[in-house]
């Protein structure tokens, strides 16, 4: 018995030294740091996360980035229809007054823009340490100081003031992380500040394009490319009302010969297959398996499917721009395709939009486009109408609507392209007006519209009835409500369309100055 | 030899036949009546005989001279001589030394009055009044001090425990589970002979880094005597759900509260007309119940077998148990089944072995929440069904005015078409070697194997309206394993007065979990499993692995039972934290006076005086592995391609959360009637893991750090009563009682942790105030004039401007006051017994107190019988004018006290008496859980989730919770 007794306590003995040899466990699904510098794919990978982050669920699933990226944008535009009270945070992007530092749309965008200039700044300071770089080293750096700059402007048109030269040296601008150590409390630049770290960064994403060669990024929508850096360009020097480089960025974009327009037949398939498709200048690609479903940008604006709330919609204002109801137009305009079947919803008729759906057959799927080369042009036709250049203005907004009107079935209506052609004649207050207009038309639900409207000092007129007015289900929508009715007409410079530092910001870094309206 | 005696022995008898005589009588005691089976032996002599079932007993003693032995076990042996007399009746008395029962405090028993902590022990038969498939349901309201929150009726759900209040902010709380002296395990409760709560650092300090949360030892059957051992009971239920103050409207309440929206705040007038151009008195003909056509009366049964004895090599208790219950929501319910087998082997008389091996295996049909929430946001006046009585698709109608689309009954109703099972099945099996070395030595070395594997099967089919859009098929694998091994050397000697044991070991463990998940879409007609998606399939899979090891020690010493003192230090080793943090110490010092085993002390009345002071320091590790790095994160994928993003920051620093705890004690008896136990304590833990706001713009949003400490102190007294107690009555009382403060520092000045729900209701944690107490815009009642919600700001002043209203701090959730009460009542065979818990002073913060008009509509919940609806100006209201009224708004308003008393049980049970049993055992049952609430709630259930980083203590107005349950059991409990 003893023997055994001996063996029992040598077996509990050993069985001791075997389990207790380690205890550093790495996680399995992760790289620290460290290994992330050491691996041969580590900077590709980073990169690729910062993409992956645009179209991923965070924590809050409801609040990822790209469904932020376009409510934030158009729902408070005069855009759309508000037509069913919710309890998600959206509610607060239509109703001003009611936006507050704590609400978690506000907060997550924030911290996911940062998030993502946090990560491109661990990319440019992988590459800053290697001694020697290739080329597909410089093109990675080219696509990380893109990215950054994007981040940044996400951040700057909505928790910023517009740039105006009068102020932009002295109005808040945002935060300014220049690298990967830089995490003081600090406050935000100014908005000049901004602009200028911004036109910098893409500046050299533009020289690093040029210089470095990936090919296999190169030729995928998805990634961001030298397209993509001279479209933002544009966009970015419109922003700066720098209207000349403006113009100058979107011709180098528009003569590339990269990119085309969609044709009006098949323009009501782009957003199907944004990333196959020539007008893309960058997309956020989404795969099947990326689907948003419920929370998809599609699903608030979208109801022919399933799961689809359909709660919003196209307003009537623009709905009228749009001619929607002109015979002329009807099966000609090819962007009537995206305004679904009105319905009838809490008492409002609803105008849903199809934007953003069914790529591979699944309803709320879609590539969003970032940048599509429309954009370029009516970017350029801006530059072209501060500039006084009239023609060329008219010349690049006749270039989209030769894409978009199916003369086929116009000239079997008895119409020829001269009818649908813009003139001088068509200019009703001024050749900017007329652009923006073709703008809000073509980019409608696209995450243009109100900063469209800010930039250029013009008032949110939202005289159409919606939950973002003081309107009841049940109640008569005979008569447009009354400018002086809640909710329908704010000044450009209301201090609550701009959006609320998220109070975790400034709880927690208090150096960071609040907005004016929300002290 | 020993034969020869005898021989001599039986001649001696022999030859005395002619003076024999024979003495009659009947044993009793007080506490049993007639007592079955003493033995009665002539003293000196092999002679002896047992008692009848009425006590009687007759014997023939050698002379008159002799003297007769009564013994039976748990009372006191007497010996009368027999003095000639022919009927001799005896009354025993309980043997109070024996009673003094083996307490399990983890690693080695000690009597009670060894104690020297805060330790409270629940016998089986005390946990079996409520009949469910989880411990920790059972302990609700029965140990001073424990909170047990249930906070939801999901067939197989746990409740969560907290001991001594909640002293963290991030790192879980949940108690160390120690099942028969080894951590973790696994066990049936109908197995479990005892439980053992160890709520201070002198017993818990021993569990060193995973005891901030408490000790729950759990302790499993053995065989008791020599005999065969039969034990069956089976139990048979009706469950309804328990909607506590939820209540629904009808349609006509409906009616009369969406009236209101039409009412002009100015004149006070309702416009009937632009009503009934939306809802047509007509409206009221459907009268939908959304809630009774999922919800049920369901059915429980469940069945237990258990077989032990023992023989003089061998101890073995074997047992099977199989637990049914369908869920109260329809097609949901759980099953498991338990199998347990314990054996012991005295191998020599040094040497002895066991092995217990459990095994079981479960299966659970699981709602989707979103139906929950979606039946709540049905009205009365939409009908599922359409002219022919079928199920209608609601999407893409208009003519609704439920505020979704969705009739949740579409897909709900059809297995096929909706269903989510969880299955588990886990082993354990343990390997105790106890050698005897000397008699002042021993070794001991336990261990354990565990082995668990889960699965979780999902499908919809495209039709089914409340969820997502499109069909989806869903599984998931997971295992985990992992092993424990503790090998101590102890030691027990005892001399003189003196008494002396300690121990000192060695404990490691490991354990890995593993998963791989895939999702698919693309469903072709009548299939469900991954396979066959065609669409969006994706996959998961990743593995965990945490380690641990540890030195164990501990010494006791006690001088004449009345002076005693314990000590343990242990230290750890995880894996959680970086290298220079990863060990750490928790010594522990503990020590009692019995005052009543003095000399002085006239025990007279008080038969048991005890004080008990103890001081040691416990920790917390289970933040997840590996949170000091700096990590990126390759979970998902771009375009197909690989990607990492940047999920944690570094923090090198990182270290455990300890508490140092004291605790001050009294035990006093009186007698056999009462009994009662008080403590005090102080508990403060310092460096608390915080999962910490960051400022978002440095490219993270929170982190894990250590910071401030939070001071927890209370009092617990339980008190044992037996105010009755004679032959054929008796009558128990049990009442516990416990508060708990508690209030933070260490922070620093103006430091303020803030934790924010996704709606921006928040709770804050800064130096002085109280953990997780709630920040929110001052709400200040319905101004009488205009029917407005009013508020105040900045300057104090009345607003109607929500958004200028300003923050004020508003009470905690975290429970103050609590406690139990229970009684059980006998006569004869018959006993009634009851038992309940309370609940008071804590704040929630409930929206389903509906004070908003503009909630109704979109769920229909009936306002409370205390709320008034603001009409025309004057009156003075507490809900206002849905005129003004938007639907997201967070204020003081919605914080209502979590005030709750529950009848959790009532038991009548018979018995059926002893003198016609014989040897067996039978007992007939009825009883009743969760009886009845009393709550100032109103809405959903009182019992509130307290578990979670995130915040805690709220009940969202259109809660997606289970409801709880009611049951009404039948049980047969024999044994033979």
């Amino acid at each position: 018995m003893k023997k055994i007794f001996s063996i029992l306590l040598a077996l509990a003995v050993s069985s001791c030294l075997f389990t207790a040899c380690n205890l550093d466990i790495a996680p399995a699904d992760s790289l620290t740091g460290e290994q992330m510098t050491a691996s041969p794919s580590g900077l590709e990978d980073i990169l690729n996360g910062c993409y992956a982050t645009m179209k991923d669920d965070t924590d809050e699933s409801n609040y990822w980035w790209g469904r932020q990226y376009y409510q934030l944008a158009d729902f408070a535009s005069d855009d759309v229809v508000y037509g069913h009270e919710t309890s998600d945070d959206l509610n607060m992007i239509f109703r001003y007054d009611e936006r507050s530092s704590v609400l978690g749309n506000f907060r997550s965008f924030w911290a996911l823009n940062y998030k993502l200039i946090y990560s491109c700044n661990v990319a440019l300071a992988t590459i800053a340490q290697k001694e020697e770089l290739t080329e597909r080293d410089v093109y990675l750096r080219g696509e990380a100081e893109f990215f950054k700059a994007f981040c940044m402007h996400a951040l700057l048109k909505n928790y910023a003031k517009q740039y105006d030269p009068a102020t932009a040296s002295s109005d808040l601008g945002i935060i300014l992380r220049m690298d990967s150590s830089d995490s003081e409390l600090k406050d935000r630049s100014t908005v000049a500040e901004s602009y200028e770290e911004i036109i910098n960064l893409l500046l050299k994403a533009e020289q690093d394009f040029m210089a470095g060669d990936f090919p296999e990024r190169a030729s995928n929508k998805g990634f961001a490319s030298l397209g993509a850096a001279q479209a933002m360009l544009s966009r970015i020097y419109i922003f700066t009302q720098d209207w000349q480089k403006a113009a100058d960025y979107a011709t180098k974009v528009i003569n590339s010969g990269e990119y085309e327009l969609e044709s009006a037949k098949n323009f009501p398939s782009y957003f199907t297959e944004t990333y196959n498709r020539n007008e893309t200048i960058w997309c956020m690609r989404m795969i099947a398996t990326d689907d948003q479903g419920s929370a998809a940008v599609a699903s608030m604006i979208y109801n022919g499917a399933s799961g689809c709330w359909g709660e919003e919609g196209y307003s009537k204002p623009l709905l009228d721009e749009m001619n929607f109801e002109k015979d002329q137009y009807i099966d000609v305009d090819c962007r009537f395709s995206f305004v679904c079947a009105p319905y009838l919803k809490n008492g409002l008729i609803l105008y849903p939009c199809s934007k953003h759906t069914w790529q591979d057959g699944i309803a709320t799927l879609c590539s969003h486009p970032l940048i599509r080369l429309a954009e370029i042009y009516l970017n350029r036709a801006e530059a072209y109408a501060h500039l006084g250049n009239e023609a060329g203005a008219l010349a690049d907004l006749n270039e989209i609507i030769d894409h978009r009107m199916d003369y086929a079935v116009a000239a079997s209506k008895g119409f020829s392209p001269s009818d649908y052609h813009l003139t001088s004649a068509s200019i009703k207050t001024n050749l900017v007006d007329l652009v923006l207009t073709q703008k809000r038309v073509e980019l409608a639900f696209e995450g243009f519209r109100i900063y469209d409207l800010l930039r250029n000092k013009k008032d949110v007129i939202r005289n159409y009835w919606g939950f973002h007015t003081n309107y009841v289900n049940g109640q008569s929508t005979g008569l447009v409500p009354g400018l002086d009715a809640p909710g329908v007409s704010t000044k450009w410079n209301y201090g609550r369309l701009l959006c609320p530092i998220p109070q975790q910001e400034i709880l927690n870094n208090p150096a960071c100055s609040q907005n004016e309206a929300y002290k | 030899m020993k034969r020869l005696i005898l021989l001599f022995a039986l001649l001696l008898t022999a030859m005395q036949l002619n003076a024999q005589i024979t003495v009659k009588g009947t044993v009793t005691s007080k506490e049993e009546g007639p007592m079955i089976g003493t033995s009665v032996v002539e003293k000196g002599t092999m002679n002896g005989t047992v008692t009848a079932e009425d006590g009687s007993y007759t014997i023939t003693v050698a002379n008159g001279n002799a003297v007769l032995i009564f013994t039976t076990i748990g009372f006191k042996t007497v010996e009368i001589p027999v003095s000639n007399r022919a009927v001799i009746d005896v009354t025993l008395e309980v043997d109070q030394q024996l009673l003094d029962e083996l307490v399990v405090v983890g690693y080695s028993s000690k009597t009670r009055s060894e104690i020297t902590s805060a330790v409270s022990v629940v016998s089986a038969d005390k946990l079996n009044d409520v009949v469910t498939s989880d411990l920790s349901h059972m302990l609700q309201g029965k140990v001073a001090g424990v909170s047990v929150i249930n906070s939801s009726g999901l067939p197989g759900s746990s409740a969560s425990i907290r001991i001594r209040g909640t002293s963290s902010l991030n790192a879980p709380q949940e108690p160390l589970y120690v099942v028969d002296g080894i951590i973790g395990g696994s066990y049936d409760p109908n197995d479990v002979e005892s439980v053992t709560v160890l709520k201070d650092a002198g017993s818990t300090g021993m569990y060193g880094a995973q005891a901030n949360g408490g000790v729950i030892v759990v302790t499993t059957k053995k065989a008791k005597g020599d005999q065969l051992q039969f034990n069956w009971k089976s139990t048979v239920g009706l469950v309804q759900p328990d909607f506590s103050r939820q209540r629904l409207m009808n349609s006509r309440q409906l009616y009369q509260y969406y009236r209101e929206y039409y009412r002009d705040p100015e004149t006070g007038l309702v416009d009937d007309v632009a009503m009934q151009s939306v809802a047509p008195k007509s409206v009221m003909d459907i009268d939908t119940d959304w809630r009774g056509l999922v919800y049920r009366n369901a059915l429980q049964h469940s069945h237990y077998f258990s077989v032990a004895g023992r023989s003089e090599k061998n101890s073995f208790y074997n047992s099977i148990s199989y637990y049914d219950e369908q869920g109260t929501l329809k097609y949901t319910g759980y099953k498991k089944i338990n199998i347990r087998s314990n054996n012991t082997m005295f191998l020599t008389k040094w040497l002895t072995m066991t092995h217990n091996l459990n095994v079981w295996a479960d299966t659970q049909d699981q709602p989707d929440d979103l139906l929950v929430y979606y039946v709540l946001q049905g009205v009365a006046w939409d009908s599922p069904y359409d002219e022919e009585g079928n199920l209608r698709p609601f999407t893409g109608r208009t003519d609704l005015y439920s505020r979704y689309d969705k009739n949740p009954l579409i897909g709900y109703s059809d297995r096929e078409k909706d269903s989510r099972t969880s299955k588990s099945f886990g082993v354990d099996y343990d390997f105790v070697i106890n050698a005897q070395i000397t008699p002042w030595l021993s070794f001991v070395s336990q261990n354990r194997v565990s082995a668990g594997a889960a699965t979780f099967d999902y499908h919809r089919t495209a039709d089914v309206e409340y969820m997502q859009p499109g069909d989806q098929v869903e599984g998931e694998q997971s295992l985990d394993y992992g092993g424990i091994t503790t090998n101590m050397f102890k030691v027990n000697k005892d001399w003189g007065k003196h008494s002396f044991d300690a121990l000192v070991g060695y404990e490691a463990q490991r354990s890995r979990y593993q998963y791989v998940q895939g999702e698919g879409k693309g469903l072709p007609y009548g299939l469900y499993v991954l396979s066959v998606a065609s669409d969006s399939k994706d996959v998961a899979g990743s593995y965990s692995i945490s380690g641990m090891q540890s030195f164990i020690s501990q010494a006791s010493y006690n001088y004449a039972s009345k002076y005693f003192i314990n000590a343990s230090f242990r230290v750890d080793q995880s894996s959680t934290f970086n290298k220079q943090n990863r060990t750490a110490m928790f010594p522990s010092v503990s020590g009692a006076w019995v005052i009543s085993n003095e000399d002085f002390f006239d025990n007279s009345l008080f038969t048991n005086l005890k004080l008990k002071v103890s001081w040691g320091k416990t920790g917390m590790k289970d933040i997840g592995a590996s949170k000091y790095l700096e990590a990126f994160s390759y979970s998902t994928q771009y375009d197909n391609h690989s990607a990492a993003t940047a999920t944690q920051m570094a923090n090198a620093n990182l270290k455990w959360e300890q508490t140092t705890q004291f605790n001050v004690g009294a035990e006093i008896g009186i007698r056999d009637w009462l009994s009662l136990d008080l403590n005090w304590y102080r508990n403060k833990t310092n460096d608390l893991l915080v999962y910490r706001d960051l400022p978002p713009s440095g490219g993270f949003s929170q982190q894990w750090q250590n910071l401030g400490s939070v001071i927890n102190t209370g009092f617990e007294a339980a008190v044992n009563v037996t105010p009755v107690k004679s032959r054929d009555w008796r009558w128990d009382v049990d009442f516990e009682i416990a508060y708990n403060k508690n209030w933070l520092t260490g922070f620093g000045e103006g430091v303020t942790v803030t934790k924010s729900n996704y709606s921006g209701v928040s709770q804050v944690y800064h130096d002085g105030g109280q953990l997780a107490t709630w920040y929110l815009r001052e709400y200040a009642g319905v101004d009488p004039q205009t029917g407005r919600n009013t508020y105040i700001d900045a300057n104090g002043q009345k607003t109607f401007d929500y958004s200028s209203a300003r923050y004020i701090e508003a009470g905690s959730p975290i429970i103050p006051w609590q406690g139990g009460l229970s009684t059980a009542l006998s006569w004869k065979n018959f006993k009634l017994s009851a038992t309940s818990n309370f609940v008071w002073g804590n704040q929630l913060y409930g929206r389903s107190r509906a004070s908003e008009l503009a909630i109704w509509v979109e769920n229909s919940l009936l306002p409370s019988n205390e709320d008034k609806i603001w009409r025309r100006p004057g009156d003075i209201a507490t809900i206002g004018s849905p005129s003004y009224a938007p639907a997201t708004l967070y204020h003081t308003g919605y914080l209502v006290p979590g005030n709750y008393f529950k009848i959790r049980n009532i038991t009548l049970s018979y018995s059926l008496p002893k003198s016609i049993m014989k040897k067996c055992g039978l007992t007939f049952s009825l009883s009743c859980d969760n009886v009845a609430t009393f709550t100032t709630v109103w809405g959903g259930d009182p019992e509130v989730d307290m578990t979670g980083s995130g915040l805690i203590g709220t009940i969202e107005g259109i809660d997606d919770r289970y409801p709880n349950k009611r049951q009404y059991v039948f049980q047969v409990n024999f044994t033979f």
